[in-house]
């Protein structure tokens, strides 16, 4: 059985570096963005692809995009170094409807899961982790969440089930994941409406670059896979928010970029930057195998 | 302790003059001194000066005199918006000679070159950084232009394209031959720099200081270190490399005034405690600069002072500060009080981490003051990088060689002038001997000769090329080269396997350039072709990315690639399911799998193809459905009939035979026997015969139904789980809901609108059949910790669904949950039909009062049974294919009320989709 991938794209279109790509809920419609200062939107099915819209805005790189649920309106959120977080909603065209300034670039977004309602992280260099949450208009809160700089957020995914816990509202609660410069994970829930730090993992010697969080079926364990500069991605697992027990899952040749987890069956996507990019997946016996590889020698061949 | 005396030699007091700015000519001869009434020239060594009063009511910001010998003669002198360059005559007279006006507002810092006589940059509140040619004064060479405005900026002293701007608390590296963007962006300081100067011995080194009480130092090629930080009590007001050796002078902000107004030098490879405190200013410390020239390179070095005690002070740094061994500064420190000039001296650009770390956060002692001056050493990238200036001894250059992961020094002799380096790149090795002639590096390339490798002969002489050409490169600005081109070697053989030819250092400087510019990784190159990546937070940001995607599928982007192999990575994959293990599958992305040239020849004859492409940013999306159990077409094709179990599970069977799936027919020609009440029903004679039929009815069957179940939900396939459970154990609810789901008008249902209306069951199946579900029903409900289980199977499974956008089957799957959320039973409303006579309402379509069918289609004029629809507007409905036939053609009603029925309907209806979302 030969498997072909839904499209290769080459966008013509952006003039600098692409940092960021997502697509959209339904996998419709496909977000880049670039240090070019914008945001560009193309339909894809079928390897084409079809620009729908150029968003301009920024004042700076964009560094990330994030697509909301579809609950919320299919919001575009993004963050640039011009220090802005904003949230771009489509009528016709794509409008700016919030926008919140940190003091400095600021390096991530996240939306919180959507049952939780419109609420949105970002992550900026100024150390601070920001809260912007819609309730009929937009407030915002922000915290200092790692001193010299954050570089990612990741929300804890929303569990309404729960098995034999007398917690019950553990996996409805609002917890979130952040990564910086301190070399640190930290985990934080609100308590009394304040940003509390419960948990933190302390497994990598150099920046943390990415933090993804998913959970499994069946238990409580929430998974937290992290990675570094330091070459190394680290999975951590706590049933809790507060103890984590951590396992160093590889160490590759080069920073690593990002880390992604699968929406099912927690298979997680690594991609570091000699352009090396692997999917890992634990086996029964709690072991992080690689389930791909590039094939290195044959690149082109079919 | 330190060392502390005065050694100010010459201190010339100039009364009554509030002088603010202070700079010194190139002959070091010459101060210019400036305030807000008066301007002047001091000479130093005549002690004389000259004072011109000044009518501009603006301050002057900056000014600074040419440090070339060809232009020594020219002032910049920044006031408000304007530049003046004012040319000095007979040592006494000043005249403005050009006006270069373009800044829209104040300036606030201004620098000549360091190298090149003509070229002088101007920073603005404007946000403008200008770069000047001042030949031509009508516009700047170059406009950089930047977010916030540069209180800073500072030409590099070794490289001439690299500048350095202050913006509040961060600084940006420009190249200006690329200067669109900045090259990096270092997030320095939390809050405004003071001042920013480059390493006179490193082009990459940086310092810089705050008013957050902190020196920074950086490596702008390693940003993401952690930089060297040192920790001071109070804000720094000025840090300036030394011009020799390896360290820095810096001036605090004093606590109180006329306190503590000293200059502190410190030595870099023992940041720990300074080297020596410059003492003699009663008042703040306003300015200090080096003189710039001394013709006699064996003096001291100097340095001018001015305070805001009126005084010029010339300081001497005697010559055993200029490089005082760490031998010293450690016992002094350890001792606290003696100073031991006679210590053996030691390497300073190799301390050793111990040493380091011992000293770490010791306190000293200061003019009776406690200042702690405490330096973090998180790493030891520092020793490193210190040496890196120009070392002329082979022994330092050897022992601070910081060679990557691909090379393995096998032999370093450094007395009879080998190294044995053997680089790894690909599977291919290459051993290499270099040996170095004595005079090297002072424009003397080392010899290098290939001794082993795994490559041919036409790359061994590439190979050799880029070794001679980047140690030309190197030892012609008397730098070592050693690990420069091993790095060289390594990032063009790491390009060889797609084109050797490229990776070469092309004569072009431009060409290599910006092909550089696009490999990530250049970012570990030293040299003066720094990395392009754009904007650089001090986190490099990832060009670069893989993620899934919310449908399952695998999104990468790249930009722009590196290797041309890379540009779609091919991904084998194993199945992740290790219940159904298929061979490894190999992902090629659509775009290649519609090229016809295949395998070997595909590389390079794709090359001119793609040359215009090569270099933009690409995103590519993987199908890796294959990894997961779920599949999108079984997801459509299932079926989900309770009514009949049995046939259910034996078309599902069918189906997933289709699509070759051998285990799931197993399963579910499993799951068929297991409920096979029909069978039974039908031939209830041979049953008895046929073990098979009797499953339904042993006690094991719920268990092997179970233990499918959390089989294939161990295996993270919670499509077949989620489906079994559907299948098994229908939710009680439903019978109810379908047994009231007669054909009548009352719940007007219309298919065309809406996804949460839709029913895909058929219609027809009559009451028997629920009874014979309720046979087949094997799990039972008792059990609530499974149930919350199935549940979270099924949710898990609607999830999937939602995503791929099979919404009629999300919703199938959605009945089937035990424990409906409120939310979706809360949102489901009702239209009652009220009979047109008597306005009671109307069961049935019939209302018993009036003896008469309600509703009556407008078109045929008679009673409506079975599919309806009905205007919400204007309440005239019928037939649903009568209505269909009417409103292809007509947009009005059918009765002459004049309602657009579609519009009117569509418009309530999405309202009222819209609140139930919001909701």
């Amino acid at each position: 059985m030969k498997m072909v991938p839904m499209t290769g794209l080459i966008l013509n279109e952006h003039e600098g570096e692409v940092h960021d790509a997502e697509l959209d809920y339904y996998g419709q419609r496909l977000a880049t963005c670039s240090s070019d200062k914008t945001i560009k939107i193309y339909s894809i099915n079928n390897g084409n692809k079809t620009l729908l819209a150029n968003i301009k805005g920024h004042h700076g790189p964009v560094w990330q995009i994030c697509w909301s649920h579809p609950v919320s309106g299919h919001l575009l959120a993004s963050c640039s170094y011009d220090k802005r977080v904003v949230v771009w909603k489509e009528s016709n065209d794509w409008f700016n409807i919030f926008e919140f300034t940190h003091e400095s670039s600021v390096n991530a977004v996240a939306w919180a899961p959507h049952q939780h309602g419109t609420i949105l992280a970002s992550a900026s260099s100024d150390g601070s982790v920001g809260v912007h949450v819609f309730n009929k208009e937009w407030s915002s809160k922000s915290f200092s969440a790692h001193h010299n700089g954050c570089n990612t957020v990741a929300w804890a995914p929303y569990k309404e089930l729960l098995f034999g816990s007398d917690q019950t509202d553990f996996g409805k609660k609002l917890v979130l994941a952040s990564g910086g410069c301190d070399n640190l994970v930290k985990i934080w829930t609100v308590e009394n409406d304040q940003w509390v730090q419960v948990g933190e993992i302390n497994c990598h010697t150099d920046w943390v670059r990415d933090v993804a969080w998913t959970c499994t079926i069946g238990d409580n364990r929430q998974l937290i896979a992290s990675c570094s500069e330091d070459k190394t991605v680290v999975v951590s697992h706590s049933d809790d928010y507060s103890k984590w027990s951590s396992v160093r899952m590889h160490l590759f040749d080069s920073r690593v970029w990002t880390v992604s987890w699968s929406k099912i069956g927690n298979v997680l996507a690594v991609s570091a930057e000699t352009n090396k990019v692997s999917l890992w997946k634990e086996n029964t016996i709690g072991h992080w195998i690689s389930c791909s590889d590039i094939d290195d020698t044959k690149g082109v061949e079919d | 302790m330190a060392t502390r005396w005065s050694s100010d030699y010459n201190a010339i007091e100039i009364r009554d003059f509030d002088a603010h700015r202070m700079a010194i000519d190139y002959t070091g001869s010459i101060v210019l001194l400036a305030g807000r009434k008066k301007y002047g020239i001091v000479e130093i060594y005549k002690s004389s000066n000259v004072l011109f009063p000044r009518t501009c009511k603006y301050e002057i910001k900056a000014l600074e005199w040419n440090p070339t010998y060809h232009n020594q003669h020219i002032c910049a002198l920044a006031q408000s918006t304007q530049l003046q360059l004012l040319s000095l005559k007979n040592n006494v007279n000043l005249a403005s000679s050009t006006r270069l006006n373009t800044h829209t507002r104040a300036i606030l810092d201004v620098n000549w070159h360091a190298s090149e006589p003509n070229i002088l940059a101007s920073s603005s509140m404007d946000s403008f950084v200008n770069i000047w040619d001042i030949r031509d004064n009508t516009r700047p060479a170059l406009s950089l232009s930047a977010i916030i405005p540069a209180l800073r900026v500072r030409w590099n002293h070794l490289t001439k394209h690299l500048i350095a701007t202050a913006h509040g608390g961060e600084v940006k590296i420009w190249d200006q031959r690329k200067a669109a963007n900045p090259l990096h962006y270092i997030t320095a300081h939390l809050s405004n720099i003071h001042c920013l100067d480059w390493s006179y011995t490193n082009e990459n080194q940086l310092v810089t200081c705050s008013q957050d009480c902190t020196v920074k130092f950086f490596e702008i090629n390693n940003l993401k270190k952690t930089e060297n930080v040192l920790n001071t009590v109070t804000p720094v007001w000025s840090a300036k490399y030394t011009p020799f050796g390896d360290g820095i002078l810096i001036v605090l902000v004093p606590p109180e005034k006329r306190v503590d107004n000293n200059l502190i030098l410190w030595n870099l490879s023992s940041i720990n405690s300074p080297v020596h405190t410059f003492v003699g200013h009663s008042d703040t410390i306003l300015e200090f600069q080096w003189m710039k020239n001394n013709e006699d390179k064996t003096s001291e070095y100097e340095f001018i002072t001015w305070s805001k005690d009126q005084t010029l002070r010339l300081w001497h740094v005697v010559s055993f500060l200029q490089d005082i061994p760490l031998d010293y500064i450690e016992k002094s420190c350890d001792d606290n009080l003696d100073i031991d000039q006679n210590a053996p001296t030691s390497d300073t650009s190799n301390v050793s981490n111990d040493v380091l770390n011992d000293m770490d956060n010791l306190n000293f002692e200061s003019e009776g003051q406690d200042e702690s001056f405490c330096m973090s050493t998180s790493d030891d990238s520092y020793n490193t990088e210190v040496g890196e200036e120009p070392i002329v001894n082979l022994h330092k250059e050897f022992l601070s060689l910081n060679v990557g992961s691909e090379i393995f020094i096998e032999q370093k002799d450094p007395d009879r002038r080998i190294l044995i380096a053997l680089v790894k790149v690909n599977n291919n090795s290459v051993t290499i001997h270099m040996t170095f002639p004595l005079d090297y590096p002072v424009n003397v390339e080392p010899q290098f000769q290939i001794t082993k490798s795994t490559y041919d002969a036409s790359m061994k002489n590439k190979i050799h090329k880029v070794l001679y050409d980047s140690a030309i490169k190197q030892v012609s600005k008397n730098l070592t080269c050693v690990q420069f081109c091993l790095r060289e070697l390594v990032v063009s053989l790491r390009k060889s396997r797609i084109s050797f030819s490229e990776s070469q250092f092309s004569e072009d400087d431009k060409k290599t350039y910006s092909m550089y510019s696009q490999s990530p990784s250049h970012y570990e190159r030293t040299g003066t072709f720094i990395s392009s990546q754009d904007t650089c937070n001090i986190l490099q940001h990832k060009t670069m990315g893989l993620k899934f995607c919310n449908n399952g599928a695998l999104l990468w982007f790249n930009s722009p690639p590196k290797r041309k192999s890379d540009i779609f990575p091919s991904i084998s994959l194993q199945k992740i399911d290790s219940a159904n293990h298929t061979p490894l599958q190999k992902l090629q992305p659509y775009w290649f799998s519609n090229k016809n040239s295949p395998t070997d020849g595909s590389g390079r004859s794709s090359k001119s193809y793609r040359k215009d492409k090569l270099d933009k940013p690409i995103v590519s999306i993987y199908d890796v459905s294959s990894l997961f159990s779920i599949n999108k077409d079984l997801a459509s094709k299932y079926e989900l009939d309770v009514s009949n179990v049995f046939s259910t599970c034996l078309k599902n069977a069918w189906i997933t035979n289709g699509f070759k799936r051998k285990d799931l027919v197993q399963t579910w020609t499993l799951a068929a026997y297991a409920c096979n009440t029909k069978f039974n029903v039908k031939k209830k004679v041979t049953s008895s015969i046929d073990q098979i039929n009797n499953w339904r009815n042993h006690p094991f069957t719920i268990d092997m139904i179970d233990s499918l179940i959390s089989h294939y939900a161990g295996h993270s396939d919670y499509q077949t789980a989620a489906l079994l459970c559907c299948v098994f154990n229908p939710n009680p609810a439903l019978k109810n809901i379908e047994q009231d789901r007669t054909p009548t008008p009352v719940y007007t249902r219309s298919n065309s609108l809406s996804e949460g209306f839709t029913f895909s069951r058929g219609q027809e199946e009559s009451t028997e059949c629920y009874e014979i579900s309720d046979q087949g029903l094997l799990l039972e409900d008792s059990d609530a910790q499974k149930n919350v289980h199935y549940d979270v199977y099924k949710k898990i499974y609607m999830d999937v669904l939602d995503n791929l956008g099979l919404l009629d089957q999300q919703t199938s799957v959605k009945k089937f949950l035990k424990r409906q959320t409120q939310k979706s039973s809360a949102f489901f409303f009702k239209f009652i039909v009220e009979c047109l006579k008597c306005n009671d309402s109307v069961k049935e379509g019939y209302c018993l009062h009036c003896q008469q069918f309600s509703l009556k289609c407008t078109l045929c004029n008679s009673t409506v049974r079975g599919a309806a629809h009905v205007c919400l507007k204007c309440g005239h409905g019928g037939h649903a294919n009568h209505l269909i036939q009417w409103f292809s053609k007509e947009s009005l009603c059918a009765v002459n009320c004049g309602c657009y029925c579609l519009f009117e309907t569509m418009s309530i209806l999405h309202i009222k989709k819209y609140d139930s979302k919001e909701d």
